[in-house]
C-alpha cells in the first residue's frame, strides 16, 4: 500500500475512534442509570441482621449510596478509570471485586464467542456462495430452507437438542462445560455458529448473486480468464466484502447469543456470571457485566468499520 | 471492386434466442456478416437492435437463459461455435477481444490495474516472471497513452478518470495482439472531447497492428470518423451493408435513410429533426415479413408477408429490401 | 300457466370477494393498501404458509380453555415423569402434569407477551418518530441519536438488562422488550415524516395555514402502514425470542404462568430423566418464531422488494 493509502486509512480509523468515545461515555451513562433506579435497597445484603436504622446508615454512607447522583456517577467513572468495577454484594462471592470475577470469566467467553464465529463463517460462506451458483436450483432451495429454520431456532433450543443428542444418547461429549476443556467448546460453539451461519449464508448468497450480475465479470470472461477464477478470484473477493466487515455487527449478536448458551451447556463465562448475577440480586456484577458487554459490542461495531475501510479501497476517501 | 483481402470472421445465418418464462425473445435473427482482414466495420442502429448481442454471440458469452441457436461463426476458417469451452477461453482475449461500454463498471473495482492486466498477460503470453511481467504491463498502458504508467499501474480503477479508464479497458483488450477487435459503444459513456481521443487511439492502434476492428455504435458520426465499412441492424437483422462513403451518399433501404436524415449535420439548415414514426417491433412475436414494415413509408403487401432476401446493387454494398428485388442474388460475397 | 321460474343467479363467493376488493382498492388509502395486501399475499407461498401457522397459533391461544385438555396445573401423582404416549401425548413433567396442554396454554403467554410487546413498542417508536419528524431541529438530533444508540445494540441484551433492573415478571419482560425495541419502527415513522415535513413546507410557502400536526398524522402513518406490517411481523418473532430466552434463563415469566421458555428451562435440569420436556415447548417456540417470519418476510416481497437488506 502507497504511503497516501496508509494516511487515508488512519485517518478513517482515528475519525471513528473519535466517534465512537461519546457512545462509549453514553453507554456508562445509562448503566450507571439503570443501577441507579433501581427499586430496592442493597443495604440489606450488605447489613448484618438486626442491623438498627443508624447501623443501616452507617453502612449507606460507607458504601457512598448518600450521595447525590452526579456524585455518585462521577465516582462511578473515576472508578471506571482506574479499572476499578465495584465488589460484589451477592451470595458467596461478596467483597470480591467484580473486575477480578469478570477478568476469570472473560477469556472463556472469548474463546467460545470466537469458535462460534469461526464455525458460522466456515459454513456460512461455503453455503451462501453455493446457493448463489446454483440459484432457484434444488442445492439453492434446500440451503434457503435451512437457514430459515435456522434462524427462526432459538439458540438455547438448539443447544438442548445438542445435548440431548451428543451428550444424552451418544454419551460422546460431557453434558456440563465446567472444564472448559477442547472436548466442552464444541457443542456451545456450534450452537452459536449454526445460529449466526443462517444469516451468514444468507448475506453471502445475496452479495455473491448481485455480483455475479455485474458488467465486469463478463468482461473477465471475455478475456479468456478461466470460469473458476472469474467466480472464486474475482467474484468471491467482491462478493465477500460486505459479508466481512459485518463480523463486527455480529458480534452483538453473538454477545446475546453467549449469555444463553453458556447457561445452557454451563460454560463459565460472562454470560453465566451475569445470569447468576441477576438471579443474586448482584447488582455490582451485573452493572460491571453490562458495562463489559456493551464495550464488546461497541468495539464489534467500530472494528466493523475499520475492517470495512481496511478491505475495500474506495471507502476510505468517504 | 473486388480485393485479395482475406475475410477474418464469416458470420451466416447467426440465430440467438432467449427463452424467458413469458415466450422467446429473438435477438438475433440470422446474421450474415463478413469482416475482413485489418477492416474496421461498423455496426449500427437503435437500441435493442441487437448489436450488442452480435458482439456477445461471436465470443459465446450469450447470458442465461439466452442460447445460441442456428447459424456459423467461422474465424479464420474455423466454427467457434463448435470449439470446446477451453479452446474458445483460448480465443477470447487473444485472438478476439472486446472493449465495453461503460468503463466505470467494466473493471473489477478491487484488484489494482497492475494485477488486473497481469493477470490476462500472463494467461495468455505464459509470462510468469514478475519484472518480465511489469515490463509488458507498462508497455500495454504506453500503447494506450497513458502518462505515468508506473503510477497508474498501482492504482485501483476507482481512481482513474474515465477516459483513463477506457484507455486501460483498451490495453487489456489489446495487450496480447488480438486479430480482432469488438468495441461496444467505447465511447458512449465518455465526455465528448474525450471521446475523440479513444477513437483516434482505436483507429491509430488498429492500423498500427493490423487488427480488424469491429465499432458497435448508435452514433453515425463515429461510423463515418471511423469504419471502413458499416452494417445496419433493425430488430435482430441486418437491413444494409457497404462501404462507409457509399452508404453515406447512396443508402438504400428505408431506414437507413430515415437514420440518415434524422441525423443532424453540421452546416445543415433544418427547423425540426426528422424522426422515423413508430417503435421497435416486439421480439418476442414472430413476424413473417419485413421487420421494418410498420414504420416504412414505402411498404408493400409483399413486405408484411414476405421475409426480403439480401441482394447485391452495387459492388459491395448489400441490401434486405422487397424494394431491389433479387435480380442480381450474390448473397454473401462482394 | 307460464311459470317462469326466475333462478337467482348463484353467487360465486370467490367473485364475490374480488369485486369486494376492487371497490376498497378504488377507494384508496388504507383500504387500497389492505386489497392489495390480500390480493398478492395470496399468491405468495411464504405469506400463505405463514399466515396459516399465525392464524392457528392464535386460535390455539385463545381457544385454550375451552379446549378438551387436561389442567396445566394439574399434578398427576400417578403419572410422574411419563414419556409421550397416547393418554399423554408429550408425556408428562416430574410433577405429573401434562406437557400438551402446558405447551397449547404456554402459546397464550407467549404469543400475548410478544403481540402486546410489539404494540407497545410500536407505539413509543411512531410516537417518538413523528415528534422526531414533526419538530426536526435539536429535537431530531436527540432522538435520532437515541434511536441510532439503541438500534445497533442487540435488543436482546436491552432486554436482558431491564428485564434485571425491574425483576422476573411477566409484565417486565414486556416492558423490557418495548423499551429495546422500539428503535426500528421510531426509525421508519421518522424517515416518513421527515420527508411529509419537506413536502408540506413546501406547500406552506403558498400559505396553507393548516394545521400542521393532523396533516402529518394523516399523511405519515398511511405511507408507513406497509413496511411497518413487515417489521410488525418479524418483530413479534424476534419478541417472542427474546421472551423465551429470557424466561429461560430465569428472568422472564415466572410459574404458574409457563411459557414456552420457562418450560425449557426446568427441561434441562431434568434432561437425563424426561428428554421429551426439552423437545415439544422448542417445537413450538420454532413454529411460532418461523410463522411470524414467513409472514413477515413473505408480506416484504409482496409489497415492497425494496425493503429487502435493510433488516440485518
Amino acid at each position: 500500500m502507497g504511503l497516501i493509502a496508509v494516511a487515508d486509512l488512519l485517518a478513517h480509523v482515528i475519525r471513528k475512534l473519535l466517534l465512537a468515545i461519546p457512545v462509549i461515555i453514553l453507554a456508562t451513562l445509562i448503566v450507571f442509570l439503570l443501577l441507579y433506579l433501581t427499586p430496592g435497597d442493597p443495604v440489606s445484603a450488605l447489613a448484618p441482621p438486626h442491623a438498627t436504622g443508624e447501623q443501616l446508615n452507617a453502612i449507606r454512607q460507607k458504601w457512598g449510596l448518600l450521595d447525590p447522583p452526579y456524585v455518585r456517577y462521577g465516582k462511578f467513572l473515576l472508578n471506571l478509570l482506574h479499572g476499578d468495577l465495584g465488589t460484589s454484594i451477592g451470595f458467596g462471592t461478596v467483597g470480591l471485586p467484580v473486575t477480578s470475577l469478570i477478568s476469570h470469566r472473560l477469556v472463556n467467553t472469548l474463546m467460545l464467542m470466537g469458535t462460534g464465529l469461526a464455525i458460522s463463517y466456515s459454513i456460512g460462506i461455503p453455503l451462501g456462495i453455493l446457493a448463489a451458483l446454483k440459484q432457484n436450483k434444488l442445492a439453492d432451495k434446500s440451503i434457503m430452507v435451512f437457514t430459515l429454520v435456522a434462524y427462526a431456532m432459538p439458540s438455547f433450543w438448539l443447544g438442548l437438542l445438542f445435548l440431548l443428542l451428543f451428550a444424552v444418547y451418544l454419551g460422546w461429549l460431557p453434558i456440563e462445560g465446567t472444564t472448559g476443556g477442547p472436548a466442552n467448546i464444541i457443542l456451545p460453539a456450534m450452537t452459536l455458529g449454526i445460529g449466526n451461519a443462517a444469516l451468514t449464508t444468507r448475506m453471502m448468497r445475496s452479495s455473491m448473486l448481485e455480483v455475479i450480475r455485474m458488467d465486469f465479470i463478463t468482461q473477465l470472461r471475455s478475456r479468456g480468464i478461466s470460469e473458476r477464477d472469474v467466480i472464486f478470484r474475482h467474484a468471491f473477493k467482491n462478493a465477500v466484502l460486505p459479508v466481512i466487515t459485518v463480523i463486527g455487527l455480529d458480534i452483538g449478536w453473538f454477545v446475546g447469543g453467549a449469555v444463553v448458551v453458556e447457561t445452557v451447556f454451563t460454560w463459565p463465562g460472562i454470560g453465566l456470571l451475569i445470569t447468576d448475577a441477576i438471579l443474586k440480586a448482584d447488582f455490582p456484577v451485573v452493572q460491571g457485566c453490562v458495562l463489559v458487554l456493551a464495550f464488546f459490542v461497541i468495539a464489534g461495531n467500530l472494528m466493523a468499520d475499520i475492517l470495512y475501510a481496511v478491505v475495500d479501497p474506495r471507502v476510505r476517501l468517504g | 471492386m473486388t480485393s485479395e483481402k482475406k475475410p477474418i470472421l464469416e458470420i451466416r445465418g447467426l440465430r440467438t434466442q432467449f427463452f424467458l418464462q413469458e415466450g422467446t425473445v429473438t435477438a438475433l435473427d440470422g446474421i450474415d456478416l463478413t469482416i475482413y482482414e485489418g477492416e474496421s466495420l461498423g455496426m449500427c442502429g437503435e437500441t435493442g437492435c441487437g448489436k450488442s448481442m452480435t458482439a456477445f454471440s461471436i465470443l459465446r458469452l450469450v447470458p442465461h437463459p439466452g442460447r445460441i441457436t442456428a447459424g456459423s461463426v467461422k474465424f479464420k476458417g474455423i466454427d467457434l461455435l463448435k470449439l470446446s469451452h477451453d479452446h474458445m477461453r483460448g480465443v477470447r482475449g487473444k485472438r478476439i477481444s472486446m472493449i465495453f461500454q461503460d468503463p466505470s463498471t467494466s473493471l473489477d473495482p478491487v484488484f489494482t490495474i497492475r494485477q488486473q492486466l497481469g493477470e490476462v498477460i500472463s494467461l495468455h503470453q505464459n509470462i510468469y516472471d514478475k519484472d518480465a511481467l511489469d515490463a509488458r504491463i507498462l508497455d500495454a498502458l504506453k500503447l494506450v497513452r497513458i502518462a505515468a504508467p508506473e503510477n497508474v499501474m498501482r492504482q485501483y480503477p476507482h481512481e482513474l478518470s474515465g477516459g483513463m479508464k477506457q484507455r486501460v479497458m483498451i490495453a487489456l483488450a489489446l495487450s496480447c495482439s488480438p486479430e480482432l477487435l469488438i468495441a461496444d459503444e467505447p465511447t458512449t459513456a465518455l465526455d465528448v472531447t474525450i471521446q475523440a481521443q479513444v477513437l483516434n487511439l482505436l483507429k491509430d492502434l488498429a492500423r498500427k497492428t493490423g487488427s480488424s476492428m469491429m465499432l458497435i455504435t448508435h452514433n453515425l458520426g463515429v461510423v463515418a470518423e471511423t469504419c471502413d465499412r458499416v452494417c445496419i441492424m433493425y430488430a435482430g437483422r441486418i437491413v444494409e451493408d457497404a462501404e462507409t462513403f457509399e452508404l453515406f451518399a447512396r443508402p438504400m433501404h428505408p431506414y437507413t435513410m430515415g437514420l440518415l436524415s434524422a441525423f443532424p449535420k453540421l452546416g445543415e439548415k433544418k427547423e425540426e429533426l426528422a424522426v422515423i414514426r413508430g417503435t421497435v417491433p416486439n421480439l418476442m412475436a414472430p413476424f413473417p415479413g419485413c421487420a421494418f414494415v410498420d414504420r416504412c413509408d414505402r411498404a408493400t403487401e409483399l413486405c408484411m408477408s414476405k421475409r426480403p432476401t439480401r441482394v447485391v446493387v452495387s459492388p459491395g454494398h448489400f441490401v434486405s429490401c422487397h424494394l431491389y428485388p433479387a435480380g442480381d442474388v450474390k448473397p454473401n460475397d462482394r | 300457466m307460464n311459470q317462469t321460474m326466475i333462478n337467482p343467479p348463484r353467487i360465486n363467493p370467490r367473485r364475490r370477494l374480488n369485486d369486494a376488493l376492487l371497490g376498497w382498492k378504488m377507494r384508496g388509502g388504507i383500504r387500497q393498501i389492505v386489497a392489495e395486501i390480500m390480493e398478492r399475499g395470496s399468491k405468495n407461498a411464504m405469506v400463505v404458509i405463514g399466515a396459516t401457522i399465525v392464524i392457528i397459533l392464535i386460535a390455539i391461544a385463545v381457544l385454550a380453555p375451552i379446549l378438551p385438555i387436561v389442567d396445566p396445573t394439574l399434578q398427576n401423582g400417578n403419572a410422574l415423569t411419563k414419556s409421550p404416549s397416547s393418554t399423554h401425548w408429550f408425556g408428562t413433567d416430574t410433577l405429573g402434569r401434562d406437557v400438551f396442554s402446558r405447551v397449547v396454554w404456554g402459546a397464550r403467554i407467549s404469543l400475548f407477551v410478544g403481540t402486546v410487546a410489539i404494540l407497545f413498542s410500536l407505539l413509543i417508536g411512531m410516537t417518538l418518530g413523528l415528534t422526531a419528524g414533526y419538530f426536526g431541529g435539536k429535537i431530531d438530533y436527540l432522538i435520532s441519536g437515541t434511536i441510532d444508540l439503541f438500534w445497533t445494540f442487540p435488543a436482546f441484551l436491552l432486554a436482558l438488562a431491564f428485564a434485571a433492573v425491574l425483576g422476573p415478571s411477566l409484565t417486565n419482560v414486556m416492558l423490557a422488550i418495548s423499551v429495546s425495541y422500539w428503535a426500528s419502527f421510531a426509525r421508519l415513522v421518522r424517515g416518513q415524516a421527515l420527508t411529509v415535513r419537506e413536502r408540506l413546507f413546501v406547500e406552506a410557502s403558498r400559505a396553507l395555514g393548516a394545521n400542521n400536526w393532523r396533516i402529518m398524522f394523516t399523511h405519515v402513518l398511511p405511507n408507513c402502514l406497509a413496511p411497518l406490517i413487515v417489521w410488525a411481523s418479524i418483530g413479534v418473532a424476534d419478541a417472542i425470542t427474546i421472551e423465551s430466552s429470557l424466561s429461560f434463563l430465569g428472568v422472564g415469566t415466572q410459574p404458574p404462568a409457563a411459557s414456552w421458555g420457562y418450560m425449557l428451562s426446568s427441561a434441562k435440569t431434568f434432561i437425563e430423566e424426561a428428554p421429551w420436556i426439552a423437545v415439544f415447548p422448542g417445537i413450538a417456540i420454532l413454529v411460532a418464531i418461523l410463522g411470524f417470519n414467513l409472514l413477515g418476510d413473505g408480506l416484504r416481497d409482496v409489497l415492497d422488494p425494496r425493503l429487502k437488506g435493510l433488516r440485518r
